[in-house]
């Protein structure tokens, strides 16, 4: 599914939102899920969070990257999109790999996404490998899907 | 040898969070509440189980659940929570490091029947929750050393002459190159006063469920055959300062007026290496796995019937002990 702000990514983020009374379903790229939340909590009364934000800091939990080198422990799971590269450093050096191979959660993925994750991920894989003989045409079947299925 | 008087048990747990809502170690009051009903609830409704809130227990009840490693220290004593299969073999506790830790423990060597079972309820609470989820890192953790499968399949064994023999220190480090990791279980580091053990897998990435399974499994037998090798050696050595540490082990357990609860593991498992060597003849193998969870200070209070404070728990221990034990005892024809 793409981004209902932008229509031009892929939605990682998933809620539904009171209008006037109207449940409105919305689905974010992560690129807007992070503007959202910056808004959302400069004048927020949700009190599941309680963030002080700052500008290099989760835009949910208010961890920095700071605060989990000293504790270990991030402060949400968007926390990993937020820090995602210096993250997968951490996490490479810690776990040998940066790439989930086990039961997948396909819970509310349409079939599309689903073979896009799937594309994407033998992509990262090949990357990491350095068979780029193996990227490329992955890369082209990428588009190939995105083509099919009316996404650019 | 038998394998099963080598392992103890195994275990696998596996660590899930709820997107969009901070882990618990920055969780509000309000999340935390929410979190703990929310996930109670789906283990109620949908896998009818049994529920408990850590906030209406007892300090005793809380100090049986965790002797008996239904929760562990960690878990939130305010906000933490957790749920629990009919057969006690499944339990679900929220708000610990991570929102949901759910582990199976059945006794014997038997890893992918462990899976198969918590696998199936993870399956049920995924279909129910809105499970915090990476399509490159897989199941995201509050500490990214559970992060992707959230997986720890770990076995105990009691490895007493492996310990005495000197022979860990360098199964280790051959272990650790292979992912693997060997914990003492009641001293520190990789000293065991009770010569108990936990080996368990390092990683939670780059690798499916099955294949760090394996990697445990396999693990788990090559020990358990430098085990039994280093028996036969000690059965060989005839070394009569250990066969006499043994024997002398054994005469103190069952003949004490008190017996602390390290003291009973340090003798118990000198009494335990004397079975396998032969020296001690009992009717049962496993009487130990009874005793060590029965003698903890809970069960014991439980076992009386009234609360004993702990100069009381030792003699009660003592007394506990010794008429299990002797009753265990072969005579010689
Ligand atoms: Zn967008
Ligand atoms: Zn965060």
């Amino acid at each position: 599914m793409l981004c209902t702000n932008c229509g031009n990514n892929l939605a990682v983020y998933h809620t539904t939102k009171d209008l006037d009374g109207k449940k409105i379903e919305v689905h974010l790229c992560n690129d807007c899920m992070v503007k959202q939340f910056s808004i959302e909590n400069s004048n927020s009364n949700n009190n599941f969070f309680n963030p002080i934000i700052s500008n290099d800091s989760c835009k949910f939990c208010g961890c920095t990257f700071e605060e989990f080198s000293k504790t270990g422990l991030l402060g949400c799971p968007n926390c990993y999109d937020f820090f995602r590269d210096k993250l997968k450093s951490v996490i490479g050096k810690l776990q040998g790999s940066t790439i989930h191979y086990g039961k997948e959660n396909f819970k509310g993925i349409t079939e599309y996404e689903k073979e896009f994750m799937e594309l994407n991920k033998q992509l990262k894989e090949a990357v990491y490998l350095e068979d780029y003989e193996l990227a490329s045409s992955l890369k082209e079947q990428i588009l190939k899907l995105k083509d099919i299925n009316g996404y650019k | 040898m038998d394998i099963n008087n080598v392992v103890l048990s195994s275990r696998i747990r596996l660590a899930r969070n709820i997107k969009d809502m901070p882990f618990p170690n920055r969780q509000t009051k309000s999340s935390a509440n929410y979190l703990l009903d929310l996930v109670l609830n789906v283990a109620k409704e949908n896998l009818d189980f049994e529920t408990f809130k850590m906030s209406n227990l007892s300090e005793e009840e809380i100090a049986t659940c965790m002797e008996n490693n239904i929760i562990s220290k960690d878990i939130d004593l305010n906000y933490g929570g957790y749920a629990i299969s009919s057969d006690e073999t499944v339990s679900i506790m929220v708000n610990e490091e991570d929102h949901i830790r759910m582990q199976c423990i059945i006794t014997g060597l038997n890893l992918k029947k462990v899976y198969d079972i918590i696998n199936d309820i993870d399956t049920v609470l995924m279909q129910n929750l809105d499970y915090a989820y990476d399509s490159e890192l897989g199941f995201l953790t509050a500490c990214p050393s559970n992060v992707g499968t959230g997986i720890r399949a770990s076995v105990m064994m009691f490895l007493p002459a492996l310990t005495i023999s000197g022979g860990l220190e360098e199964l280790s480090s051959t272990l650790k190159n292979l992912g693997i990791t060997i914990r003492g279980m009641s001293g520190e580091g990789s000293e065991s006063k009770g010569y108990i053990y936990q080996i368990s897998n390092e990683t939670t990435l780059g690798k499916s469920e099955k294949q760090i399974i394996q990697e445990v499994e396999s693990a788990v037998i090559k020990i358990y055959t430098l085990e039994a090798e280093t028996i036969d050696k000690i059965k060989e050595s005839n070394d009569v300062n250990l066969f006499d540490t043994i024997l002398r082990a054994f005469g103190t357990l069952t003949n004490c007026y008190k017996l602390s609860s390290s003291e009973y593991f340090e003798l118990s498992s000198l009494t335990k290496l004397g079975s396998e060597l032969g020296l001690i003849k009992l009717k049962h193998n496993d009487i130990f796995d009874e005793l060590n969870y029965a003698i903890k200070p809970a069960n014991l209070i439980k076992l009386s019937g009234k609360y004993l404070n702990e100069l009381e728990r030792d003699i009660f221990r003592a007394n506990y002990v010794k008429k299990m034990l002797k009753s265990e005892i072969l005579e010689d024809e």
